[in-house]
């Protein structure tokens, strides 16, 4: 007993530590840029918005241009970073569970693909599903990468929504939306084409507070999966096994699926697809707190945010004034942790 | 035991992290911040205009500010303080455009395109505000502009306008490269800059060259037209409608032998090249394989033609079996020199009708009065 008391306690201690490495990453994040601001300088800003928002007596001035950049133009980024991390890693980490597979990723069942479809229409050919310029892109996108998902998850209910049909049927819709994504680049104009390699590389730049608060009721869809941690554990071991311990496979698969790429799909209109994430944060949680997805969700959840604010950072500030697309800094930063970690690691994760 | 060993490891990996992010955090915390202030507020704008501004606004006397309404390319009614004082472009074309009206001083921020064209050098010590697709916002907010100025269409409203427009910076979207809106924008901007009498010699000495071309062309009976093949930076991707190429071969009274292309910039199959015949071939060159500008050897143009001339079978097309196969430079195709580019075509296709007309002499007129900078360079060959 005592021995199973102590690990239970490691893994607290690990979901702890991760927790208050969340506010110091977001920290750092608003810290750095183009513009130089001190710390200072960002407390002063919180602070004089917060005493705004709440009616409260403003004493001192504030530079309105430092305000603008921390408080429009950084805090949302990194708001928007934190709430897709967690989203990505936990639609990641519930669809590899359902699915049974670590190779799969939010992007395996044709997310991405439908998703980049939708923005290409909006940016080639500016064709979008409603006539309103601005968030043409993002209701597109949003749009065809539900249609993706549809068509991936109808074509596996004909075959009794078994894992390897889900994975074959997105992979074949993936190819299907890549190959008119391909098709749109071919005839975009070349700058239309620049803005849409960006754009599929994946960019948080978009983020403002509108978008933050467009996107963050996704969070409450992800405490509804925490929900199925125990379904994804007993799946785990077997649909066999899941059905005698009155576990629906198909329903569970279905609901989980459905619910990961709503995540995702909100996830990935506003930013793009961001690679890497949804695929390696689940691996990176498994080998620092087990299998068991009652708590590898949520310490999956915290690993993709730290990543992608700390990749986020990174692409702003390496080659500044430009920026990286941070599709490759999540790689790049994530990479190493996860080989690592897999090296170190004599655990056997997938049986 | 083990499982401590993993625990330190990961615990290692993850201070680590933290140590490399956070120090520079650190770092940079410990700067004081640079010293970028917000300018005092001005008077406040005395009158307003609300129309859209006709060419009578006459300069006041400089403490009052005026506000002007007018509509951009892309149809916005937009209000800016006149003149303008600081303005970011984003396109090169912009900023060769503000550069000719003589207004190089209201421009605080550029793009990294235009930093790397060398006739463009006046520009390259203002502050770099990323790239035109890309651009830094915060780069941007830290020059502290009142306009920003951006094509059309690139980059995207979401990238820009949602940005910039609650801090009450405007984005004006002009293009500058079709050479059909372009006078107008030019005429536009100059008002804004309150520089009406330099746009209006940009106008008219581009428009005069332009005339004269087109006033000849049409005389050239439809007979005597002659078929070219354009073709842009990449191999066998030919320029078809919709693209800067075929507008200026139009003027030029060219018919491109890829009118038919749906697409602006088609891969055609060398068969098709060989099929259709053209009379001339014209290849495009971009600036990162030629740099045009104070080149003094033409061996690496020589070579693309050389490369273009060898490829198999194309010995059986007219334009390779009579030597009309030319090269130029990608600057040229369109932005404020395209009529360069459509001179140097126009001359390539019809050498009689505008053998009088020389591209060269017109475009180190441009450079040299306009833009102030020495001309130099082979920017096509050969001429």
């Amino acid at each position: 007993m005592t021995g199973k008391y102590r690990i239970t306690t490691r893994k607290i201690f690990i979901l702890l530590l991760l927790i208050f490495l969340i506010p110091i990453f977001l920290l750092t994040s608003i810290s750095i840029g183009f513009y130089k601001t001190s710390l200072y300088d960002i407390f002063s800003v919180v602070q004089h918005k917060i005493c705004g928002f709440l009616g409260l007596n403003n004493n001192g001035q504030i530079n309105s241009r430092l305000a603008a950049i921390v408080w429009d133009i950084r805090l949302p980024r990194a708001l928007m970073a934190l709430i897709a991390g967690v989203g990505l890693a936990i639609a990641g980490t519930t669809l590899q569970g359902v699915l049974r597979n670590p190779l799969v990723s939010p992007f395996t069942i044709g997310i991405s693909s439908g998703a980049s479809f939708g923005a290409a229409l909006a940016i080639v050919l500016g064709i979008g599903i409603t006539g309103f310029s601005v968030y043409m892109v993002v209701i597109n996108a949003f749009v065809f990468s539900l249609i993706a998902v549809s068509l991936t998850l109808g074509i596996a209910r004909i075959k009794g929504l078994s894992q390897e049909s889900i994975i074959l049927s997105g992979i074949a819709v993936m190819y299907l939306f890549s190959a008119l994504v391909t098709f749109l680049q071919y005839i975009a104009h070349e700058h239309d084409l620049k803005t849409l390699v960006y754009w599929i590389m994946g960019d948080l730049a978009f983020s403002n507070w509108k978008r933050v608060s467009i996107v963050s009721p996704i969070v409450i869809i992800c405490l509804v999966l925490f929900k199925f941690a125990w379904d994804l554990n007993v799946l785990a071991m077997g649909d066999e096994v899941a059905k005698s311990s009155g576990t629906e496979p198909g329903t569970v698969r279905l609901i989980c699926t459905v619910l990961a790429s709503l995540i995702t799909a909100s996830i990935v209109c506003m930013t793009g697809p961001i690679g890497f994430i949804g695929l390696v944060s689940p691996h990176i949680a498994r080998l620092i707190i087990g299998s068991d997805y009652r708590y590898s969700m949520f310490c999956s959840a915290l690993i993709g945010a730290l990543i992608l604010i700390a990749a986020d950072t990174a692409a702003r500030v390496i080659t500044a004034p430009t920026e990286l697309p941070v599709g490759v800094l999540t790689a790049f930063l994530g990479v190493p942790l996860f080989l690592h970690l897999l090296l170190r690691s004599r655990r056997e994760v997938w049986r | 035991m083990r499982g401590l060993t993993k625990l330190e490891s990961t615990l290692i990996i993850l201070l680590i992290i933290v140590a490399i992010v956070g120090g520079y955090g650190w770092l940079l915390a410990q700067q004081k911040p640079t010293s970028i202030e917000t300018p005092e507020q001005t008077t406040p704008p005395t009158t307003e205009e609300t129309t859209p501004p006709t060419e009578e606004i006459t300069p006041q006397p400089k403490q009052v500010i005026q506000n002007i309404t007018f509509v951009d390319s892309a149809g916005r009614y937009i209000t800016v303080k006149w003149p303008l004082k600081r303005v970011v472009a984003l396109s090169t074309d912009a900023a060769e455009v503000i550069l000719t009206l003589g207004a190089e001083d209201v421009v605080v921020g550029v793009t990294e395109y235009i930093t790397r064209k060398p006739e463009l050098s006046k520009l390259t010590d203002r502050t770099l505000v990323g790239t035109c697709f890309k651009p830094n916002i915060e780069a941007i907010i830290s020059t502290n502009p009142e306009v920003v100025i951006t094509y059309v269409r690139w980059p995207s409203q979401e990238a820009l306008e949602e940005k910039l427009e609650p801090l009450g910076i405007k984005v004006i979207r002009l293009d500058f490269y079709k050479i059909s809106t372009l006078f107008n924008e030019v005429r536009l901007l100059g008002l804004l800059l309150n520089k009406t009498e330099e746009a209006d010699r940009f106008v008219e000495f581009w428009k005069g060259i332009l005339d004269e071309i087109q006033a000849r062309v049409k005389k050239i009976p439809a007979e005597e037209r002659v078929k070219v093949y354009i073709e842009g930076y990449k191999d066998y991707k030919a320029a078809g409608p919709g693209s800067g190429w075929d507008d200026d071969l139009r003027i030029a009274g060219g018919i491109n032998i890829f009118a038919d292309s749906p697409v602006a910039y088609p891969k055609v199959s060398p068969e098709a090249v060989i099929e259709r015949n053209p009379d001339v071939i014209i290849k495009a060159v971009s600036t990162s394989v030629f740099q045009p500008y104070k080149a003094t050897d033409p061996s690496p143009l020589k070579e693309i033609i050389q490369a273009i001339v060898s490829r198999p079978g194309w010995d059986q097309i007219s334009a390779v079996q009579n030597g009309r196969v030319y090269v130029i430079s990608g600057v040229l195709s369109s932005g404020p020199r395209a009529v360069v580019g459509i001179c140097y075509i126009a001359k390539w296709l019809y050498p009689q009708v505008f053998a009088d007309i020389n591209p060269e002499d017109i475009h180190k007129q441009y450079l040299e009065t306009f833009l102030g900078v020495e001309y130099s360079g082979i920017w096509a060959y050969p001429t």
